[in-house]
């Protein structure tokens, strides 16, 4: 124990007196580390960022795209279109759905109180707000009952655009969706953007699904958003789908996009970034060890009367390795503790930027911190082996 | 105390073999005051490292204290160096890095000794070699004279059986030279510290009991 503490406290002090050396050998490891822990910690902060969005919705969700195949007609009216009661009967017919809510995205001004507002229009039916979990702060949202009348329920921020218009209550008043006047009958609370569902709510107005050829004339339904049950084979629900689509409009053809899919995918392509940005990491870790090596032979080479006299007074040749071995490991996680530093700063940093919200990963700090630790062991054991292969007599004799 | 056998001890140049000590046989006993002298290149310093376990003889046999230690490992070697001899050098060979009182501990941190057991006999080591005041010095900061009292105390401060000092006075003036020499001799005299000296000032030598010639590897005279 004794041997221990005396070589900490000669390695530190050799590391103290020759200050510059020490720190450039060092800073090999600091970057390596800084790069390992930032880089894998950005990577982790993206992948918590994007399946932050599917913890709120669950992930029983699956959305279909119909769209015309190229090789069909032009589209005119023989090609036949997926309507409302057709997506109640397919809902009716899978009993592995559990609610269905197909949407039209619209596109058309906005105008309040002769002020325009920025957002986009959908055509939506009741099972929506379940199913992609909408909260009302006010009033009600789009009921069945609402059939094709002029009603629509906005987003949160086009309610705050609204309020900054007219001190008027929101619900129960007019907004102008293209050329028709509508009445709010409900306005939406802060909803979490998920890209699973085409539209953002909070730049959203709804309106019933029926009243969708007011605002454009051929409006039709693309896209439908589904809650299933949990822990189903999605391959036999979308073959069913495809089936059921296939049967009752033979020229479109179906997409389906499920949030397990989405979900598996962007874990495993966040893997494979992870991967790649702790091997790049790696490599920088790499050089900073070889620059440990580097300092260490010299130092070895430096200091080989030194050896000689410990060797005289009886130090053997494992206290001797384990002298430069202790050296080399202090320079290491001396870089590590360092890098792990800067790289836990650096993702903090550049996460405030992009405002992902900060959350301190632990592993890759773990991470960055033994690999530094195992990079001085690894790379300052052949200078200490060296060092205590010494022969004292020829470290002795010669200046 | 220590008993050489026909010690013999060659290097290999190359193709060529140089043998450097040819069958030398040295008995040194307790308490003794042994002069080694000898021209440069007479072999002197093999004798030295041989005695000192620094090196191992080709043939031949070395006891030290009844126990054959040419065959040991070099683990055991190093520990015998450490309980049992001491070293003087020519050059002091003190650590530049570390101060008096750290140099002197050495020895005995590679005995496991705690640093609470080691502070107050090297302390008292210190004083006996009158460098007590300068405890926290460096080597750089201290003179030739006042470095080889640091390197004599760090020799004795394992209790070794055997002072092997190499031309202890030789980077020395003669007043400090003079003075090292006496500590030697107080050494031997009041304390029965086994002290060979290397050198090959005569002027040493005849303050020795005992002094033996070296010539070509071979041992001229045992002048009791």
């Amino acid at each position: 124990m004794t041997v221990i503490k005396q070589h900490f406290q000669q390695a530190l002090a050799n590391i103290r007196s020759s200050k510059l050396r020490s720190f450039l050998a060092m800073l090999g490891i600091l970057v390596g580390t800084a790069a390992v822990v930032a880089l894998i910690s950005i990577g982790e902060l993206a992948t918590h960022k994007a399946l932050q969005q599917f913890k709120a919705l669950g992930t029983d969700l699956l959305a279909i795209s119909l769209f015309q195949t190229s090789t069909t007609t032009k589209n005119t009216s023989d090609a036949k279109v997926f309507s409302l009661p057709e997506a109640n009967l397919m809902s009716d017919t899978i009993p592995t759905i559990k609610a269905i809510a197909p949407y039209i995205s619209l596109y058309g001004n906005i105008n309040y109180e002769t002020h325009k507002i920025n957002g986009s229009i959908a055509g939506v039916v009741a099972e929506l707000q379940p199913v992609i979990k909408i909260k009302l702060s006010k009033g009600r949202f789009i009921s069945p009952l609402d059939r094709a009348s002029y009603y629509c329920v906005v987003g949160h921020d086009i309610a705050q655009d609204m309020k900054r218009f007219s001190y008027k209550s929101i619900v129960g008043n007019q907004i102008l969706l293209g050329n028709t006047y509508f009445t709010v009958v409900g306005v939406a609370e802060k909803w979490q953007e998920n890209t699973f569902f085409n539209q953002n709510v909070n730049r959203l107005v709804m309106i019933p699904i029926l009243t969708s050829k007011v605002i454009r004339k051929n409006a039709q339904i693309h896209n439908i958003i589904m809650r299933i049950k949990p822990n189903i084979n999605i391959t036999h629900l979308t073959n069913d789908i495809k089936a059921f689509v296939s049967l009752h409009s033979p020229f479109l053809q179906v997409f389906p996009r499920s949030a397990k899919q989405i979900i598996e995918s962007m874990k495993q392509s966040s893997q494979i970034f992870t991967l790649l940005l702790g091997f790049i990491g790696g490599i920088s870790l790499l050089v900073g060890g070889i620059g440990v090596m580097n300092v260490m032979i010299a130092s070895v080479a430096e200091r080989h009367r030194e050896i000689g006299i410990r060797m005289a007074i009886g130090a053997n040749r494992k206290d001797i390795q384990l002298l430069f071995l202790t050296e080399s490991i202090i320079l290491a996680l001396l870089g590590g503790i360092l890098g792990v530093i800067l790289g836990i700063s650096t993702s903090l940093i550049i996460s405030y930027f992009v405002g992902w919200g900060y959350k301190i990963f632990w592993i890759p700090p773990i991470i960055g911190f033994g690999v530094s630790a195992a990079t001085g062991v690894f790379f300052g054991y052949y200078p200490a082996y060296r060092a205590s292969r010494l022969d004292p007599i020829q470290t002795l004799r010669y200046d | 105390m220590i008993e050489l056998r026909d010690i013999v001890k060659s290097y290999q140049m190359g193709e060529a073999t140089q043998t450097v000590l040819h069958g030398v046989s040295l008995d040194i006993y307790k308490n003794d005051l042994l002069a080694i002298m000898g021209a440069s290149g007479s072999g002197k310093s093999t004798l030295m490292n041989i005695i000192g376990l620094l090196d191992r003889p080709n043939s031949g046999s070395y006891h030290l204290h009844g126990r054959e230690v040419s065959t040991l490992q070099n683990v055991e070697l190093a520990q015998l160096r450490n309980e049992t001899i001491g070293f003087v050098f020519q050059q002091f060979f003190l650590l530049p890095r570390l101060t008096a009182e750290q140099n002197v501990g050495l020895p005995l941190t590679y005995r496991q000794m705690s640093q609470r057991e080691i502070k107050p006999l090297v302390m008292a080591m210190l004083d006996r070699v009158g460098m007590a005041d300068r405890a926290h010095h460096r080597p750089s900061e201290l003179s030739g004279g006042q470095q080889q009292r640091v390197a004599i105390a760090r020799a004795l401060i394992g209790k070794p059986a055997l002072i092997l000092a190499d031309e202890p006075t030789g980077a020395l003036d003669t007043k400090t030279g003079d003075e090292v020499m006496e500590l030697f001799l107080n050494l031997n005299r009041d304390e029965n510290t086994t002290v060979v000296i290397i050198t090959h000032d005569p002027d040493i030598a005849k303050q020795c009991r005992r002094c033996i010639h070296i010539s070509d590897g071979n041992i001229l005279n045992d002048g009791d």
